[in-house]
């Protein structure tokens, strides 16, 4: 396992390299920046202080050095003549559009991102799981026909449009506020009980809404997974040997059949963090994922090039931690691989 | 019979970890030591520097399988050290397979054998380890032990892609 973990940590290091790399190029790929549009606009306006305050922004952060310097700079391999230090020491830069550090933007709204996301994993996971296994156990069962049924309805149903009419019908129903994570006398207090309970009672829509497409896909997965593996061999021999079904299910098809619900685990730790933004912004969810698409749309490049930094890092762990579990849950041979013996 | 990792197998996992030393100690060299990053680097360098000294030591360990057991011995600090198991005591045998892709090709396996006092841990590396892993695994299901389904798996693979893989267990 040493050996295992040294060279997928190895491997992550150039991924991150390349990565960033792909980032800083695709902010920087549209003509000018944040700071020269801004100048542009002040100059139509003759407002000498803003233009000499962008003109010091604009050498602090070295945007008037060529792209190579720019980005070692970013990365914090290069000195910089300004405060700002680089990624590397920690220095996330200064957001433009938000006049503040990015770190606090980022922590600002990463809470309910963290809430909302983690309660979207574990409704997928409390849903899929249970209806994957009854549709594999049960295949061809009316239960199985159903339960397929509505997991191609859920695949193919838009996010948006979900999240508009459940919105609707929460309002006209139930009489659910529209919009939001909260009760909007809440937004800026302390966290407290009443607090928690109006963050939970806004929660169940952008949960079911977020969560529905991910089910249906997972309930997919399970289901063609568990019955490749309840047709093996050993699963007849174990069936011949009188395992009973229960414990023979629970003991090997089952775990077999998990790598879906683990290979997720690279994916749901980024998307706990940008996860949905066309939901977000539909439902006007405070979250992380609303602030990325406004910091590319303005060219802020230090929050927009931070944040995608953020969430490869995020990924590249995600994958590693589903690398590892998958390791350790499946450690067969691939026949139609070749292994070093 | 004695198995060896040759120092051919083991000069890419040398590498591998010179390499991440290299690079954690440039991390923690560069980085500001409040920074997270510093902390990653240390955690890298404990990581690499880890597996720098296993990858060293596996290129002095001499394994060897015969009626009896197991055993496997390296040099430590001007002494010999060993681990032996007898095929009696042996309690649980697990061949694991590694790989770094995604579609899991390429990889490698780890063996390992649990006695009461000790656990021995066998890379693929080794010389003729399609022999070893075979035949500890013939040997456990010989004596009853439950095996799970990847431990009774992998040495079939083997089995059928080795060449060895039906020779004599303890040439002489």
């Amino acid at each position: 396992m040493l050996n295992y973990l040294a060279q997928r940590v190895l491997i992550m290091i150039p991924t991150l390299l390349v990565i960033s790399l792909l980032v800083f190029l695709i902010i920087k790929l549209p003509p000018g920046d944040f700071l020269s549009n801004k100048m542009q606009e002040l100059q139509s306006q003759g407002d000498r202080s803003a233009l000499e305050r962008m003109e010091f922004l604009r050498q602090q952060f070295g945007l008037d050095r060529p792209m190579i310097e720019q980005y070692a700079a970013w990365l914090g391999v290069w000195p910089h003549h300004g405060e700002f230090s680089g990624l590397l020491q920690g220095d996330w830069g200064w957001s433009f559009e938000f006049n503040r550090p990015v770190i606090d933007l980022i922590g600002q709204s990463m809470l309910l991102t963290a809430i909302l996301n983690l309660a979207v994993a574990i409704f997928v996971y409390m849903v899929s799981f249970p209806i994957g296994v009854y549709s594999a156990t049960r295949q061809y069962s009316w239960g199985d026909y159903g339960f397929t049924f509505l997991g191609y309805l859920g695949l193919a149903t838009p996010s948006f449009l979900l999240a508009l009419l459940l919105l609707y019908y929460a309002n006209v129903w139930f009489g659910l506020s529209i919009g939001g994570m909260m009760d909007e006398q809440f937004i800026d207090s302390a966290w407290t009980w009443a607090k928690i309970k109006s963050v939970l009672s806004h929660l169940a829509i952008p949960v079911i809404v977020i969560g529905t497409s991910s089910t249906a896909g997972m309930i997919r997965r399970l289901r063609a997974n568990l019955l490749d593996e309840l047709q093996k061999q050993y699963v007849t021999t174990a069936r011949a040997k009188g395992l009973p079904p229960m414990r023979l299910l629970i003991k090997y098809p089952i775990r077999m059949a998990l790598n879906p619900f683990v290979s997720d685990i690279g994916n749901m730790i980024p998307q706990m963090v940008s996860g949905s933004v066309i939901v977000s912004v539909v439902m006007s969810l405070p979250t992380a994922g609303p602030m990325l698409l406004q910091a590319l749309q303005s060219q802020d490049q230090y929050l927009a090039g931070s944040f995608l930094m953020f969430l490869a890092l995020l990924t590249v762990i995600g994958m590693l931690v589903s690398d590892i579990l998958l390791a350790i849950l499946d450690p067969r041979i691939r026949l139609s691989g070749s292994a070093t013996t | 019979m004695t198995h060896r990792y040759t120092l051919a197998a083991l000069a890419p996992d040398l590498i591998r970890g010179g390499i991440g030393v290299i690079t954690a100690v440039l991390l923690l060299i560069f980085t500001n030591a409040s920074s997270v990053l510093f902390y990653i680097g240390a955690g890298m360098a404990l990581l690499f520097g880890a597996f720098v000294v296993t990858t060293v030591r596996r290129s002095v360990t001499k394994v060897t399988a015969d009626q009896t057991g197991i055993r496997a011995e390296w040099p430590c600090f001007g002494s010999v050290r060993a681990t032996h198991i007898g095929w009696g005591e042996v309690q649980d045998v697990a061949v694991r397979y590694f790989s770094t892709r995604r579609d899991r090709s390429n990889g490698w396996m780890q063996l390992t054998v649990k006695g009461p006092r000790a656990r021995l841990r066998i890379d693929s590396t080794i010389s003729a380890f399609d022999v070893l892993a075979v035949t500890i695994a013939d040997v456990v299901r010989a004596r009853g032990l439950d095996l799970d389904p990847a431990t009774a798996a992998n040495p079939e693979t083997i089995r059928g892609t080795s060449r060895q893989g039906k020779g004599d267990p303890w040439p002489m």
